[in-house]
């Protein structure tokens, strides 16, 4: 175990003992300093407009997407043959 | 006083934060909820009780959502047509598939804090998003059509006429969204998913003989006698009963609704690991409690869809029966509740437009409208007199099994991200494992598709 993850009980204990915690929603709402740190960064809402990037595909990625794309295409077309099929009592 | 743990290293270069002013109403709602979490990781007594209690929801909820109307009737068909064999273990495998695909979900969300559907359109661009997402709604709306059948069959065991069963069943999912408050609306499904269990004590009525039961789990025997297709067919069907996309994409959005981070991941697999045993349990049930009808050489073919109810009564009582009618209208009605979210929140995402439970409908009305709207669509499909509903029935699973193989290919590449998921990237096992489910499903899908051209 690492020491963050065994210290995190009492961490956060020695908090709720604490002037600085936060009793309620609306304690949060009152001091969003609060609550921007019970949050990770990139979970606040305003941090998540940015978007990640484009990850460039290798070759083989593409192929195979490609590949199931195709795969999934003629699976559909079957499908609907046999739902055709099940209407007319075949 | 820093009273957080140690902030891991965040990968991501647009993980710059954001200011305390700039936080909205869902921020406050889910800081709210990790104050809650914060509290149980402080208590000293009964702390993973506590914890559990705050993070069962996302695993549990599709799990259970998956054991839909049209998976249990699957199940039930299966147990009628082939009694106790071959087909309980293809009924219990395929969870341990899906536990293998909702594990790396549940990591994907918590470590990004992103839904399925933004990653894909972020990571490899509009083209190869807007197939996802065609694969999505062309499944989903389908599916969804179907839980409104399994309401108004369960329903018709009561005497309700359709309209009015389908009417309430889309009270019930508007009702559930208006909450405001992804904590209510999750606990909500949760009690609604609790009812899932009923097919437990339907399954004990049917006084299922239990040696043949555990002989059948262990020798994946007597073989399924008749038509290769037919097999294949139900093969595919209970596949597609477990493993379908929308889990994918609801499960990572409601694990990011819910706020869960990086050192949830643990407790975030207990939630998924209870969902996939709740899951296969019910299933198994749900088989085991039509075996009577297989049993005294009932045909199978009369009831695919409510009947199941009526016919089983003379070997399970009023009681058992009733409480299979009812485990049929709960089937339908939380997976028409997940279902709708998971559309819901792959729109929102893909918009980039509010998308959370935690908003009020007033301010995130693009989220809501498609959530409703697909519902209501759905629920109306359904009432159109004419409209083959038992041909889409018997397709909807195995076109959800045949979806699967990109969207798990998706999953894979993202979650073996580094730039993404950092240190919680996928270990080789787990590769492994999910490389050998896309395997299965291309090959069972192939077999499927060779005996449906021969035949």
């Amino acid at each position: 175990m690492k020491p963050e993850e065994k210290n995190e009980p009492e961490k956060n204990a020695e908090w709720e003992r604490s002037s600085e915690a936060p009793t309620d929603r609306e304690e949060l709402e009152r001091r969003p300093e609060l609550a921007a740190e019970l949050l990770e960064p990139d979970q606040i809402v305003a941090a998540k407009r940015a978007r990640f990037g484009r990850k460039p595909l290798k070759s083989w990625e593409r192929g195979l997407l490609w590949a199931l794309r195709i795969y999934v295409i003629a699976m559909q077309v079957i499908v609907a043959i046999a739902v055709i099929r099940a209407l007319h009592g075949d | 006083m820093n009273w957080k743990p140690v902030q891991r290293e965040l990968a991501s270069p647009v993980a710059a934060g954001a200011s305390p002013a700039e936080l909205t109403h869902e921020d406050i709602d889910r800081a709210a909820d990790r104050l809650r979490v914060n509290r149980a990781r402080a208590a000293k007594r009964l702390r993973p009780l506590w914890l559990l209690w705050l993070f069962v929801g996302p695993g549990v909820l599709v799990f259970l959502g998956e054991n839909d109307a049209p998976s249990m009737l699957s199940y039930a068909t299966t147990g009628a047509r082939y009694g106790i064999g071959f087909f309980l273990p293809i009924i219990v495998v395929p969870f341990a598939m899906a536990f293998v695909i909702q594990e790396m979900t549940m990591r994907l969300g918590a470590v990004t804090h992103r839904g399925h559907a933004e990653l894909i359109f972020d990571r490899f661009g509009k083209f190869w998003g807007t197939f996802a997402m065609a694969d999505l709604v062309l499944g989903n709306f389908l599916t969804l059509a179907m839980e409104f059948v399994g309401v108004r069959a369960g329903a018709s065991y009561f005497g309700v006429r359709p309209g009015v069963a389908v009417g309430l069943a889309l009270v019930v999912v508007f009702a559930a969204m208006l909450t405001g408050r992804y904590w209510t609306w999750e606990r909500l499904a949760l009690a609604l998913a609790a009812l899932n269990l009923l097919f437990i004590p339907v399954a004990l009525m049917a006084h299922p003989p239990w040696h043949a039961v555990s002989g059948a789990l262990v020798t994946w025997s007597p073989l399924p006698h008749g038509r290769a297709l037919d097999v294949l067919v139900l093969i595919m069907s209970d596949l597609g009963a477990t493993v379908t996309p929308w889990m994918v994409f609801f499960q990572q959005s409601a694990v990011v609704d819910k706020g869960e981070q990086p050192r949830d991941i643990t407790i975030g697999r207990v939630d998924t690991l209870v969902g996939m045993g709740l899951a296969a349990v019910c299933g198994l049930a749900a088989a085991l409690a039509a075996t009577p009808l297989f049993l005294h050489g009932m045909s199978a073919a009369a009831f695919q869809r409510g009947e199941f109810a009526q016919a089983l009564r003379p070997w399970i009582g009023n009681v058992g029966a009733t409480l299979f009618a009812v485990g049929l209208i709960e089937a339908g009605l939380l997976a028409a509740i997940t279902i709708s979210a998971s559309s819901a929140y792959a729109f929102g995402e893909v918009l980039n437009v509010g998308h959370s439970l935690n908003w009020p409908v007033r301010k995130a009305v693009p989220f809501y409208l498609v959530l409703m709207g697909s519902a209501a669509l759905a629920a109306g499909l359904v009432l159109i007199p004419h409209v083959p509903l038992v041909a889409i029935a018997l397709v909807v699973n195995v076109l959800a099994a045949l979806e699967m193989p990109p969207v798990l290919v998706f999953l894979l590449m993202l979650v073996n991200d580094r730039e993404l998921m950092g240190d919680q990237v996928n270990d080789r096992g787990a590769n492994f494992a999910a490389i050998a489910v896309v395997v299965i499903l291309v090959l069972c899908g192939l077999a499927y598709a060779g005996a449906m051209l021969v035949s």
